[in-house]
């Protein structure tokens, strides 16, 4: 077996092959050995994809040697490359991280489940990310989907309101994976094909109501699963009550995952397919895309600042940052692009780090309301740092990755002239300063004296290093702005070279 | 719980559901059928069972702890085989590296006979283990439960 | 404008059932209900996938050995042909476009040799379609003899030479078996009329030199029994092709032949001969090109997708209802409206209670935290393992 050359293939079938076994080993300690080495194992591929992709190109495989547009094919370019990368990368520290968390919050003979399922989880995230065909995507997204309904009812031990969630978000889930369907199913009427590349092909020249009408499908479908503002009422129940590594693993991970779905729709293969459906897409770009991201922005951001619960408040906070990459989307250039990639990336890694550190409380003061963080500055002193720093990167502060990718976010709009969002973009900002200083506010609160709180122990390493891992990343890149700016401008770019590969 | 005449039914139906089901299974590749069908029509047999005899008898013939070890390995014979493919030198599913020297591309037809296998068992554990658990269940809890 | 809605009757099967669907997901309170909902939803897009894997004059994209496996240019077609039928809308008029090319095609019925083009080409089709039921081969035979006379290929006059040479069974089998395998041809071999001449005369002088017509109807009838022993279903029905088109052949050959004969070969009629064959196949084979869709066939290819989306159904359903019974284990109701009660009557018990009331959050959680009643994870996760494996 040639490594690299079966490279694409090694983050799917690793996992594939070996997570079912997670639930015949013993609970505890084995099972999260196991799954923890399966998840580094896959970031190893998956960080050798991403410098194979860097150095020599995108990378084409095909299974069962069945050469597209009649077989499958895993197509890796610098943007799922880093998708790739950054699921792996999330999951790879969310598993030693679960570890004492998981043990905390539900039943230890569920563990071995637990970990087959987040496993899964991870396996269907990336197969979404790197499949080039597009009936794969809605196999992967069900695999990750089905896996996260369950995940998120695992919180059930915790607050029971986590079944409801578990519920809601399977019912909006399934709706939105079947709206994608039927898209498929006219655009594969419309072009007879499946596969993506293919598809953008076929499609030059077609302008009809069939592949309006399954443009409009998938566009609907996908903005149900990644909480696209109107439709994002599954996702804020759903993070609060998910287990917290659940929560810190889904938060960063499954909406930018149907984010790039959407993406990889609209220009890899709407937007590439020139001539085509090209006014009606700047059309849904312009008068739908943007002014919902706008507002989802606004909105939830409000939202977000009324809420008693910090995971609730982070979940809706992740709604308006969900509107930030929309919006970068919806621009239309590729400086918007790139800054919705960035965004996505920088985003995984501060709300990574903010639900580890939301789970190092739960974890401790066994609650994640605003009470539990009151002075928590004393008493836990590296997780509440690490909140901090994460909370500052996510209000958008300089020398944090959130700065980064909001800075890119102005650029895209002034390009393209837009002075309107540009404003907005800093507004909200200022809202997400309220939000996350409120927080910050409880936690530098100095003791009462005359009723003091009983102090507790710090979190257990294993859980603060993956978290400081994070925040150390939020920091560092937010200084070496160079590199991940280079890759997602690489990535942003990767989308159109498929239009020129094609013609 | 004592009807004599589904018992007696239910004897002589149970094993050629199972035959079927195995002729289901292995005749997918040539016609209409497949490890999903014979999976199902598997555990229907086995349903049927726990529906005339009681969901305990059929536990103690299939266990619980059976049909997850089924259900695993029927996943690692489907990925297996496509695994097996790769350190064959083949690509992922490229069942042609299983019999690298046939004419008629034999590896084919191995191929998709192991994957299908797999598929079958996996999902005739599901099934029962679905069943099992919606079955085994209280009907009504305690107040106290929850 | 009925008949416009009445054609399409699937699609408004498909439309209701979504809608109905949607409906019930929205406007009931029962979670079971919605589930409900969520699978007539869900089958709506089976029946539109059904829908779409009904295509009009297809072929199964068998890929020929010769050629690279899967190789660019040849999946490519197959996709243009599938987009094809995609756009025929299931090919409603058919029946007007093939009375059409039969009543144009029945003016080139002019000599013994294109006959007998018509009849290889009847051949070809057979091995092709996916077995046909007989009465529709029969119609399939019609049309398709006058439509694919564009689809003349080198291999295939060896193939009908080889079938007239030698008049024993088994060899009648092997070339059965061989037009099977032969591909689809290429029009551009049309282009060299010396190549039909030839071949032509040669099936039609040893055709009517050799065989008569009891002969002829003997032979099919053997090659029909044999290709029924072997209990394959495509060499039953080329068998009943071969039969049909060979009694036509036999009965044009003798009506014609003759004064082919007596006329003698020379070499002015040939040229007269190439000529009108090489025009009529030309405008023959331009004629296949509009009427794309006198077959009705069933792509494999969205049934396999509706399969895989039938297992992700069953799998949601499956965790969906898993959740529901845990729901009902700890609310006791799976009323949404009562749950939500609950859920309110939970949270205002921890209103206010942030300022440090810790014992009064402590009793909320306590409504909140359900007991550990055995939990059974089985349910809920049996459900992805499964649709890993079948995807």
């Amino acid at each position: 077996m040639n490594l690299i050359e079966q490279l694409p293939a090694l983050p799917i079938i690793t996992p594939l092959l070996l997570a079912p076994i997670t639930i015949l080993l013993p609970k505890g300690k084995i099972s999260w050995l196991y799954a923890t080495a399966i998840s580094w194992l896959i970031f190893f591929f998956c960080a050798m994809l991403l410098h194979q992709v860097y150095m020599h190109g995108p990378i084409s495989y095909f299974l069962g040697n069945w050469a597209p547009p009649l077989g499958i094919e895993y197509r890796v370019d610098l943007a799922n490359a880093l998708l790739l990368f950054l699921i792996s990368a999330i999951g790879a520290l969310v598993f030693p991280y679960s570890y004492a968390s998981i043990m905390a919050e539900i039943d230890e003979r569920q563990t071995p489940f637990f970990y087959a399922a987040l496993l899964l989880c991870m396996t269907g995230l990336l197969g979404v990310t790197i499949t080039g065909d597009a009936f794969n995507v809605f196999v992967f997204l069900e695999i990750s989907s089905l896996s996260t309904y369950a995940l998120v009812a695992l919180g059930a031990r915790q607050d029971r309101r986590a079944l409801t969630a578990a519920f809601n978000y399977l019912v909006m889930g399934t709706i939105g994976a079947t709206f994608f369907v039927i898209g498929l199913g006219l655009l594969y009427q419309a072009t007879g094909t499946l596969n993506m590349a293919d598809m953008q092909g076929k499609l030059v020249g077609l302008d009809n109501r069939m592949v309006q009408s399954g443009f409009a499908f998938i566009f609907v479908g996908m903005g149900l699963k990644l909480a696209m503002f109107p439709l994002h009422l599954w996702l804020p129940n759903a993070y609060a009550y998910a287990p917290s590594s659940v929560t810190a693993f889904l938060a960063a991970t499954a909406t930018k995952v149907a984010l790039y779905v959407l993406i990889r729709f609209f220009y890899s293969i709407f937007h590439a397919a020139n001539g085509i459906d090209i006014g009606s897409l700047f059309a849904t770009l312009q008068y739908v895309v943007m002014p919902v991201a706008v507002i989802g922005m606004f909105v939830a951001s409000l939202v977000a600042v009324f809420q008693d619960d910090v995971k609730r408040m982070l979940a809706y906070s992740s709604v308006a940052q969900i509107g930030y990459m929309l919006l970068g989307l919806s621009l239309g250039s590729e400086a918007g692009l790139s800054a919705t990639m960035v965004h996505m990336f920088n985003h995984a890694l501060m709300k990574g780090a903010l639900f580890m550190a939301v789970g190092c409380v739960v974890f401790r003061l066994g609650g994640h309301r605003i009470s539990h963080f009151t002075g928590l500055a004393r008493r836990m002193p590296w997780t509440a740092g690490a909140f901090i720093i994460s909370g500052l990167s996510l209000v958008g502060v300089p020398l944090t990755v959130g700065f980064v990718s909001k800075w890119m976010l102005l650029q895209a709009t002034f390009e393209v002239g837009q002075w309107i969002p540009s404003f907005l973009i800093v507004a909200s900002s200022l809202i997400a300063v309220v939000y996350v200083g409120r927080i910050i506010e409880i936690m530098l609160r100095s003791p009462d004296p005359d009723n003091p709180l009983p102090s507790v122990k710090e979190a257990p390493l294993l859980m603060l290093v993956p978290m400081w891992i994070l925040v150390i990343a939020n920091v560092y890149l937010g200084l070496q702005t160079d590199l991940t700016v280079d890759i997602a401008k690489g990535a942003a770019e990767a989308f159109d070279l498929v239009v020129r590969g094609a013609r | 719980m004592d009807h004599l005449i589904l018992r007696v039914t239910a004897k002589l139906l149970f094993a050629p559901i199972l035959l079927f089901a195995l002729y289901v299974q292995f005749h997918g590749d040539y016609g209409p059928g497949g490890g999903f069908q014979a999976g199902v029509i598997f555990a229907v047999s086995f349903i049927l069972h726990a529906l005339i005899f009681g969901l305990d008898q059929t536990q103690k013939a299939m266990s619980q702890r059976i049909l997850l070890v089924l259900m695993v390995v029927g996943i690692i014979f489907y990925a297996g085989t496509g695994f097996a493919t790769m350190l064959l030198g083949g690509n992922l599913l490229g069942y042609d590296a299983l019999a690298p020297n046939s004419t008629h591309h034999a590896g084919q037809h191995w191929g998709i006979l192991l994957v299908e296998f797999g598929v079958g068992m996996t999902v005739f554990s599901t099934m029962l283990t679905i069943f099992y658990h919606y079955a085994g269940r209280e009907p009504e809890i305690d107040p106290e439960d929850w | 404008m009925l008949q416009f809605i009445l054609e399409r009757y699937n699609y408004w099967i498909v439309i209701i059932l979504m809608m109905t669907g949607l409906y019930i997901v929205f406007s009931r309170g029962n979670l079971v209900k919605k589930i409900i909902g969520l699978n007539i939803f869900q089958t709506s897009v089976f029946i539109f996938y059904i829908t779409i894997g009904k295509v009009a004059g297809g072929t199964a994209p068998i890929l020929p050995a010769d050629h690279d496996k899967g190789g660019h240019d040849e999946g490519g077609h197959d996709g243009e042909e599938y987009g094809e039928e995609g756009h025929s809308e299931e090919g409603h008029s058919e029946e007007g476009h093939s009375e059409g090319s039969i009543s144009e095609a029945g003016g080139h019925e002019t000599d013994a040799h294109e006959t007998g083009a018509h009849e290889t080409n009847a051949h070809e089709t057979g091995g092709h379609s996916s077995p046909p039921t007989t009465s529709e081969s029969h119609t399939a035979n019609d049309a398709n003899a006058f439509n694919l006379e564009g689809k003349l290929d080198n291999s295939l006059h060896d193939k009908v030479a080889n079938v007239s040479n030698n008049v024993s069974n088994s060899d009648i089998k092997d070339a059965l078996i061989d037009l099977k395998t032969i591909k689809v041809p290429d029009s551009a071999i049309l282009q060299d009329p010396s190549l039909n001449d030839e071949s032509l005369h040669v099936v039609g002088s040893n055709l009517s030199g050799k065989i008569s017509n009891d002969e002829l109807t003997q032979i099919t009838k053997n090659v029909d029994k044999d290709g029924l022993s072997e209990g394959s279903n495509a060499a039953h029905g080329l068998a009943i092709e071969l039969e049909n088109g060979t009694k036509a052949l036999a009965s044009e050959l003798a009506s014609k032949t003759d004064p082919l004969h007596t006329g003698g070969h020379t070499g002015g009629h040939t040229g007269e001969q190439t000529s009108g064959v090489h025009e009529s196949s030309l405008s023959a084979g331009h004629q296949t090109g509009e009427t794309v869709g006198e077959l009705i066939y069933s792509n494999p290819l969205p049934h396999v997708l509706i399969l895989t989306a039938i297992v992700v159904g069953v799998a949601t359903t499956a965790v969906g209802l898993a959740l529901a019974v845990r729901i009902r284990e700890a609310y006791g109701t799976l009323e949404e409206d009562e749950l939500e009660a609950a859920d309110d009557i939970a949270e205002f018990g921890q209103k206010g209670s942030y300022e440090g009331a810790e014992d009064l959050a402590k009793e909320a959680k306590a409504a909140n935290k359900i007991s550990t009643h055995k939990p059974q994870a089985g349910t809920s996760q049996t459900g992805t393992p499964q649709s890993g494996s079948i995807s």
